[in-house]
């Protein structure tokens, strides 16, 4: 059998755009070099920007070692406080080193005597310029130099450290990520004060440049890992990138997948146990979702919380979460397979309530399933992209619709109202909205099969979803581990969440050096073990 | 090879939807039948009643009223029970539906003629279960038992079902029997089974319909009412009270029942109510002769007391601990004594022996009911054990002798 020619032909001409494109977006930013004259650079920079407005240009003399000069800065982006009491004032009013200076360290005397400001480059080359400039510092440029002073002022409106919306915890810190790269990675550092931890930063998006870090504890992670996902960071080659979502999906190790293959986090304490235990944090700049690498499903089950509350109870809990994630995933498969295959499997008294309630009913059970978790789909969607205060007036209509008009109707039965709604809070409930969401496109494809085979459908399903799990991998670390492969020591930290310390390893197949984390013998001292009560 | 992937995706699809919804049945496809009544008819044939349940009526108080009757009862007549199921639907607008039959009954009169040819159908269908429990319908036929509305239960199988689950538990006089209790005593050498009597008390035709449930008292209801006792495959006996507690007692299923005993010349003055009990049988041989021990332990409490009694007086609890005991030996020995009679081994005492002295049975099987078991040598030791006397110990008519 062979392909129809079509498609190989297809292939090479999207090779053939590809590279037009390639060839077409070349570099916006001329390869110039800056020259001499204060005039011709300021009027090439405006040219480049294409004489934007907030771009501010501020003339000077510079009174120390009098020459003109001008402080070039992006509004918004820089602090302006740092350019009048930093820049200017030292600038305008510094003269105390008039004599010392000759054209050769004329610069070095600038910048160490007059300006103080903590960070401070020299930069010749226009698009290095640029990058500085766009980034929020300022740009000192000086008559008769053709290299320029980029000085740190980043700063401008961001959003102050906030309770992250999407991870709550009733215990635990209450800061989460902003959308600026730095104040994140700060967040994590004020967390591991180790010398070890170590942040490579490199920009991706050809037009945005977005600045893209990763952060890992040397010396824990896996230097393999660590390495690939560098490599495959560099080897994105896109326009923009305005989320981490962007980077994940280049990165992934399968696109084909309905589960997640990297974890994400709002949380600074999660992104900083993560990186504790060998992974490697990539931060985006512009957003406050931090991403992990490699991830391992069960971790999907796992909040911070379980880590700070005691350990029997975070263990209920998470077997409470297993449990929940099933519901949401065949809760109205197993109605459809039960009412319409399997009634003998239903108590007598139930199974007569049930049908005398879809007596009025005149559809299939299958088709009351897809019409009720297709309203409550419609529901849930527009409560969440509204307006709060109209999301709110959804719901209310939601759940007259949904509760009552439908019943009475005749639409549907009751039993299925409760399905639907046990099985949507069940969706809530999952820790990880990633997780919850692939639960949800699976329900509707196991409620097909139990439409059409039953429970044999159901467990069909089932095993499939088994089988593609442990096809899954992360960065190389098999998706399903510790369980498939069974590793027996970090299986105290899945759906069991052993006291601390007796989590005595990193997991295994994450960091493969620098296992031990807890020390001997940390067991609490018990009372009765010859230790008297001193009170 | 990727070429081959949407052939095989396609295969596998259209596997599963080829196939599709085999055995798929909607609710509202499905007639209930909770009850099957077996009679035989006057031409030999069988009649088969079926009571079906109207979901409607039976569920919730919210849903369309429920005013109508709960039940339906069709009647079919063939020659064997797959044809009755079979002419069943040509009555029933649904698919008759088996899996939710919780009760097979059976009219006295066939009982009384043979009804061994009715359970290879019940124990083979694959919807039927044969947990399904089995009562005979006594003085009377099925269908007329099925007929019945019975007004706490809605659904009157329903009732059937539980009066006996709560008779075994509480007086003892009836055990919960299913159709596997009954093939597995069809065929389990020494032992005979036994299956429970329910009979309508009052008039049956009014019985059937809604007047029957709109009075206080209802111009008919069913109760549990003996115990039948079988003999290859036939009714032969009916045993009621102490007999038929006999029966519950040696297989171990009576929870709870009470025992009178008379006092310092009064009739009932002692009530001992049980509220455990442990029988143990030990099948033994003496001087050849086969002999069996009937060990009954049981815990109670002293429920009644009639007449002035110490009840804290060790000595008085020892002659009651005593007195109590040969009344419950002879009442057993007396339940036994009446089977031995009649030569059905419904204990199981020949299944005993069958497990204790496998060799000697081959020669023992062969006229078990007409010789061994009636000649068994029976000992009853019964063992009383009084722990409490409840709220009071002393009755308040010591008092008032006292004054």
């Amino acid at each position: 059998m062979t392909l129809p020619s079509f498609w190989k032909m297809n292939r090479k001409k999207r090779i053939n755009s590809a590279n037009r494109e390639k060839s077409g977006q070349s570099n916006d930013i001329p390869q110039h070099i800056l020259v001499t004259n204060l005039e011709s650079n300021l009027k090439i920079l405006r040219n480049i920007t294409g004489n934007s407005s907030d771009i501010i240009i501020r003339r000077l003399m510079i009174e120390a070692i009098h020459r003109q000069g001008a402080i070039v800065y992006l509004d918004g982006l820089v602090n302006t406080d740092i350019i009048s009491e930093s820049l200017m004032e030292s600038l305008i009013h510094e003269k105390s080193v008039m004599n010392e200076y000759s054209k050769a360290n004329l610069l070095q005397i600038i910048q160490e005597k007059i300006i103080t400001v903590g960070d401070i480059k020299t930069v010749r080359q226009l698009d290095e310029l640029f990058h500085h400039l766009l980034s929020g510092e300022a740009i000192i440029l000086i008559d008769g130099f053709d290299t320029a002073l980029s000085a740190s002022t980043r700063g401008g409106e961001i959003r102050q450290v906030q309770e992250p919306s999407t991870e709550l915890t009733v215990r635990g810190p209450r800061d989460g990520f902003t959308e600026s790269i730095r104040t994140n990675t700060a967040l994590v550092r004020r967390r591991i004060k180790n010398p070890n931890l170590w942040l490579e930063s490199m920009k991706i998006g050809k037009v945005t440049k977005t600045d893209v870090n990763i952060m890992y504890i040397h010396g824990i992670a896996d230097e393999a890992v660590v390495s690939e996902v560098r490599n495959r960071l560099k080897k994105i080659d896109i326009d923009s990138i305005l989320e981490s979502g962007y980077i994940e999906q280049f990165i992934e190790d399968k696109t084909f997948t309905i589960f997640p293959t990297i974890y994400h986090s709002e949380r600074p304490d999660v992104i900083a146990a993560n990186i504790l235990e060998g992974r490697v944090a990539i931060f985006v700049d512009g957003t406050p979702f931090v991403m992990v690498a490699p991830a391992l499903f069960i971790q999907f089950f796992q909040a911070a919380e379980d880590y700070y509350s005691r350990s029997d109870i975070s263990t209920a809990i998470r077997f409470l979460r297993v449990i929940v994630f099933f519901i949401s995933l065949i809760g109205p498969a197993t109605y459809v397979a039960v009412t319409t295959f399997h009634q003998e499997m239903i108590p007598t008294l139930l199974v007569i309530t049930i049908t005398a309630q879809r007596e009025a009913v005149p559809f299939p059970a299958i088709i009351e399933a897809i019409i009720m978790e297709v309203t409550f789909e419609i529901l849930r969607e527009a409560g969440l992209r509204l307006p709060r205060p109209i999301g709110q007036a959804v719901s209310i209509v939601g759940a007259l619709v949904i509760g009552q008009a439908a019943v009475q109707a005749g639409l549907v039965s009751p039993a299925m109202v409760i399905v639907v709604s046990i099985t949507a809070i069940a969706s809530f409930a999952t820790p990880s909205f990633a997780i919850a969401i692939s639960a949800r496109l699976i329900r509707f494809i196991i409620m097909l099969l139990a439409a059409v085979l039953g429970f044999y459908g159901v467990m069909i399903g089932l095993i499939w979803i088994a089988i593609h799990l442990c096809s899954l991998r992360s960065f190389g670390v098999p998706y399903m581990s510790p369980i498939a492969p069974l590793i027996r020591k970090n299986l105290l930290d899945t759906v069991i969440r052993a006291p601390i310390w007796l989590m005595k390893e990193r997991p295994r197949l994450i960091s493969q050096k620098n296992m031990n984390r807890v020390g001997r013998a940390q067991y609490p001292p018990e009372i009765n073990k010859g230790e008297k009560n001193e009170d | 090879m990727k070429t081959k992937y949407p052939l095989l995706i396609i295969c596998i699809i259209s596997t599963v939807l080829i196939s599709g919804c085999w055995g798929k049945k909607e609710l509202t496809d499905i007639a209930f039948i909770i009850a099957v009544g077996l009679d035989k008819a006057e031409d030999g044939d069988y009649i088969a009643s079926f009571q079906i349940v109207n979901p409607g009526n039976v569920a919730g108080s919210a849903q369309s009223g429920g005013q109508g009757l709960p039940v339906a009862v069709y009647k079919t007549k063939g020659k064997d029970l797959v044809s009755l199921a079979k002419l069943g639907s040509k009555r029933v607008s649904r698919r008759l539906y088996f899996a939710h039959t919780n009760l097979v009954v059976i009219g006295e009169e066939l009982a009384k003629e043979g009804m061994l040819d009715l359970f290879d159908a019940l124990e083979r269908d694959k919807e039927f279960r044969i947990t399904t429990s089995i009562v005979i319908a006594r003085n009377g036929t099925a269908e007329d038992l099925l007929k019945i509305l019975t007004p706490i239960d809605k659904i009157p199988a329903n009732k059937i079902i539980k009066t006996i689950l709560f008779t075994e538990k509480t007086i003892g006089e009836n055990i919960d029997v299913n159709v596997n209790d009954v093939i597995t005593g069809f065929v389990s050498p020494g032992r005979e089974p036994v299956i429970n009597g329910f009979s309508i008390y009052g008039d049956k035709n009014i019985g059937g319909t809604m007047t029957n449930l709109s009075s206080t008292e209802p111009s008919a209801y069913l109760g549990a009412n003996g115990l039948g006792y079988i003999k290859n495959g036939k009714l032969v006996d009916w045993v009621t009270g102490d007999n038929a507690k006999t029966v519950g007692f040696i297989q171990n299923k009576t929870r709870s029942t009470s025992v009178q005993i008379p006092w310092k010349g009064k009739e009932n003055a002692i009530v001992y109510s049980i509220q455990n009990q442990h029988t143990d049988s030990k099948p033994s041989l003496q001087n050849g002769k086969p002999s069996i021990t009937v060990n009954i332990q049981s815990e109670g409490i002293i429920a009644q007391a009639d007449l002035p009694i110490d009840l804290t007086d060790p000595l008085v609890l020892n002659k009651l601990n005593q007195q109590l005991e040969t009344a419950i030996e002879e009442k057993v020995l007396q339940g036994i004594k009446r089977a031995q009679k009649d030569r059905y081994d419904v204990f199981g005492f020949g299944e005993m022996f069958y497990r204790k002295y496998p060799r000697m049975w081959n020669d023992m099987k062969k006229n078990w009911n007409d010789a061994g078991f009636k000649n068994l040598q029976i000992k009853v030791k019964a063992k009383v054990y009084i722990r409490r006397s409840e709220l009071r110990n002393k009755p308040f008519l010591s008092n008032m002798d006292n004054n």
